[in-house]
């Protein structure tokens, strides 16, 4: 008999029980490195940054404010609550936006706004370096026009309608001027005709050999008995260069009407001598003693007043330098004791008041194509109240009075249009539809503002969706119409000025501070 | 903690808790949405409120770490402990991602949320696994305590190895150091008994002739899976292989050592019944790998949101 003739027993050790199984021996590994890790991390971030934030930041701030993107107290204000809308714990109150107004002033929308927000209400940051600061979500401007009258104080109710999105029905119609109150007669419906007219013949030959080739330029058919056919850009451009004028022309209008570098956004202004001049000189006659006359191209911009002393000015030296052919007249001789002065002044001074007055006539009375008449409402001179008469008899010309903006209380780019047909917006100012049938919904009203309303631009500017009409399916919207697209909100003073831009001193810095002040952050 | 009709009743209250608490904090969390401009966050009133709750839940739920480890700490049981650790651990979820308006933000709260997701998540796939995984349990009668299974199977190496050894007339080299590790364990006094390993075999003293193949297959195949399972023999880890192992074996042995053949087999089945103990147990436990170490690092990195969100709030 072997020794495997007894039982075999199993036995543990006695204290079996508090040795940990490996899964407990290796949870407990993994929590004590994981903590180290954690308070490692911590440590070094502690001991490698400016300012220790431990990655509270909730994202890298946007690019006009990368510099501070690590020093937290640039802007924050410790154990305050940064936005208006955050609710406030216990013990912590909201900012004053101090931090922000360092560099930006930031005026208020309203003075009769209520509640006043500070900066952080709309302007979110920590979205990232490519993210907008001011492309503002809707909601920021509809928590509060979505319902004026609450968002009101009560001194001051509003003059607006709500808007909720920017739809028919949703926003109000444009409160842009509604009729022309510009003292310049100008239609566009002739000036838009084939030779300004239909069936006038106004050619390229008629246009002065100067300015011809500018004009040629801009269509299809350039020969000189071509009729003149202007289009839009004959007289809008966006850029100065555009206008292909030479130094000396430049010279003549001068960089406050056409700026070396323009916007690029906004047509440059219409002024007489780039726009008008080729086909409307201001001349006229200057009739000499013994050479016929001659054709005198005046001064633009000057009133009837200044214009006739100009005249006369011009007259009186022309006679001085001989050239309008006095030199050359024989003096009769004078008779014994009279001044040969005596005779001839009456003679000089008839002649000077001669032309002068030929002048004033054609400029003011005559209803010829060029003269003041033309374009300018002339205010008639009227006998004073006690019925004497005028000093000066001529009229005066009213300002040109041209709005410069249209839209106050938005922004428009023309250049973000430009692959729009000018008809798209502006069709009544064509006199032929674009297939060549006449237009009946030409304007020929002087006082016409052909600016299109909110329907016309919901067309583009709208959530993207098909329509059915007649049958055919169309595609309407697609394009951003976000309230930022067209508004802005810092009107840039405490009243509202809709025309303050952001170079306006109120959106200015609190202080002037230097270089290491700034990139430091601080205040 | 087995959720099923037994202990239902049991769970039922905090399920409402849970539920009604759910619900409760989305209702005014939307109602507060809808006069606010973006989805609100921690800076809210109910964000803020959610926030709080949110980290004296998490707090509480460390707490049970404390309540395992000090065993005399009487409030309340085990199980009442348990069940209030899931149940306002799944809590934690919903009020915490409403409190962090449903964004990520920064790379803190995105390791915060990151890791409050990991932990819920290996919660729920430890309490699904001890839900599933015990009834697997049912294929191992001969279960023990899993981490003994290392010593158990040593034991069980030396006493086939001693049946090897008689049986065959052998001694392998190195016996004395081996079987006295196993001598002093079967007869050290701070041991106890877990059971009975086999029953006696008769077998003559001499040995049997004829045994050449019982030596060599227990040298290179059952003695290597014995002691270390299937990371020691794979073939053996499988029952189909290991009956054609032993019936091969059988083929070149004598008759008499059938008796030590069907005791070694028995050996072997209960080797791969440790080893099927160990994988389930291995599954039981393992979520516990993420579960609590990064419970550990929420913990540390909820008291630096905390501090640096009211400073920069």
């Amino acid at each position: 008999m072997s020794e495997l003739n007894k039982p075999r027993q199993l036995s543990l050790p006695l204290d079996y029980f508090k040795m940990p199984t490996r899964v407990q021996r290796w949870k407990g590994r993994f929590g004590w490195a994981l903590f180290g890790l954690t308070i490692g991390g911590l440590t070094l971030h502690w001991a490698m940054n400016r300012e220790a934030h431990f990655g509270a930041s909730p994202g890298p701030v946007s690019a006009p404010h990368q510099a501070w993107d690590d020093t937290c107290s640039a802007c924050h204000d410790a154990f305050q609550v940064t936005s208006s809308h955050s609710w406030a714990p216990p013990g912590m109150k909201h900012t004053a936006s101090q931090s922000c107004r360092t560099c930006h002033a930031g005026p208020m929308h309203h003075v009769n706004q209520t509640p006043h927000l500070n900066c952080a209400s709309c302007h979110r940051e920590h979205k990232g370096r490519d993210f907008s600061l001011v492309k503002m979500a809707d909601s920021n401007c509809t928590q509060c026009h979505d319902d004026l009258h609450a968002h009101c104080t009560s001194e001051a109710l509003p003059q607006y309608g709500n808007v909720s999105m920017f739809a028919k029905g949703k926003h109000p119609d444009f409160r842009s001027i509604k009729s022309d109150p510009g003292k310049i007669y100008f239609n566009h419906s002739l000036h838009m005709s084939p030779g300004m007219l239909e069936g006038a013949k106004f050619m390229l030959k008629n246009i002065p050999a100067e300015y011809r080739e500018r004009y040629a330029s801009l269509q299809k058919d350039n020969n000189p008995n071509a009729p003149v056919e202007l289009t839009c850009r004959a007289c809008h451009q966006m850029e100065s260069a555009d206008f292909k004028l030479s130094f000396w022309e430049l010279s003549e209008i001068g960089p406050s009407a056409l700026t070396p570098r323009s916007s690029g956004n906004h047509f440059l202004p219409i002024v007489y001598e780039n726009q008008c001049k080729a086909c409307h000189p201001l001349q006229v006659e200057d009739r000499m003693a013994d050479k016929g006359a001659k054709v005198l191209t005046v001064p633009h911009r000057k009133q009837p007043v200044e214009l006739d002393r100009w005249l006369s000015d011009y007259f009186t030296a022309q006679a001085v330098r001989g050239i309008a052919g006095f030199e050359e007249m024989k003096a009769p001789r004078p008779l014994p004791g009279k001044k040969s002065a005596i005779q001839l002044e009456p003679t000089l001074k008839k002649r000077i008041d001669d032309n002068v007055e030929s002048a004033r006539k054609s400029l003011y009375l005559e209803p010829l194509k060029k003269n003041c008449r033309l374009c300018h409402p002339l205010n008639e001179v009227k006998k004073s109240e006690a019925g004497e008469e005028p000093l000066f008899p001529f009229p005066t010309i009213p300002s040109a009075e041209i709005p410069q903006v249209w839209l106050k209380h938005a922004r428009f780019d023309h250049m973000s249009h430009r692959a729009l047909d000018c008809r798209a917006c502006h069709g009544n100012a064509y006199p032929r539809l674009a297939d060549g049938a006449v237009n009946k919904d030409v304007s020929h009203a002087q006082t016409s503002v052909m600016i299109p309303g909110l329907d016309n631009c919901v067309q583009c500017h709208a959530p993207k969706s098909t329509v059915t009409q007649d049958g055919h399916s169309q595609r309407i919207g697609g394009v951003r119409y976000d309230c930022v697209l067209c508004h802005t909100f810092h009107n840039g003073r405490e009243t509202d000025q809709p025309l303050a831009g952001r170079g306006a001193e109120a959106r200015g810095a609190g202080r002037p501070r230097i270089v290491e002040e700034v990139l430091k952050g601080e205040r | 903690m087995l959720l099923d009709r037994s202990n239902w009743p049991r769970h039922r209250p905090w399920f409402y808790v849970f539920f009604v608490s759910t619900l409760i904090a989305a209702a005014w969390y939307f109602v507060e949405a809808r006069s606010s401009p973006r989805w609100p966050g921690g800076s809210s009133l109910p964000g803020f409120v959610f926030g709080i709750i949110g980290g004296l839940l998490c707090l509480f739920e460390f707490l049970i770490w404390f309540r395992k480890k000090v065993r005399s700490w009487k409030i309340g049981s085990a199980q009442a402990w348990l069940r209030a650790h899931i149940w306002l651990g799944l809590l934690t979820l919903p009020l915490l991602l409403l409190h962090s308006g449903f964004r990520f933000g920064g790379l803190l709260s995105s390791i915060l949320l990151s890791l409050l997701i990991l932990v819920v998540t290996s919660g729920v796939w430890g309490w699904v696994m001890q839900n599933k995984l015990p009834a697997s349990l049912l294929e191992v009668p001969e279960e023990t305590l899993v981490h003994q299974i290392d010593l158990l199977g040593v034991q069980l190496e030396e006493d086939a190895w001693t049946m090897v050894s008689k049986t065959c007339g052998i001694d392998r080299p190195g016996e004395e150091k081996t079987t006295g590790k196993a001598a002093k364990g079967k007869e050290d006094d701070a041991s106890i008994n877990v059971g009975l390993l086999r029953s006696p075999i008769v077998i003559s003293a001499t040995g049997v002739t004829g045994t050449q193949a019982l030596a060599s297959f227990f040298e290179s195949s059952l003695s290597p899976f014995l002691l270390k399972g299937r990371a020691g023999h794979r073939p053996l880890a499988q029952p189909g292989r290991a009956r054609l192992l032993f019936d091969q074996v059988r083929s070149q042995v004598p008759p008499e050592t059938y008796g030590v053949l069907n005791t070694l087999e028995g050996y072997a089945h209960q080797r791969r019944q440790w080893d099927r103990q160990r994988s389930i147990h291995f599954w039981l436990h393992n979520w516990l790998w993420i579960h609590f170490p990064m419970s550990v690092a929420l913990i540390v990195l909820m008291f630096v949101h905390v501090v640096v969100a009211l400073k920069y709030y």
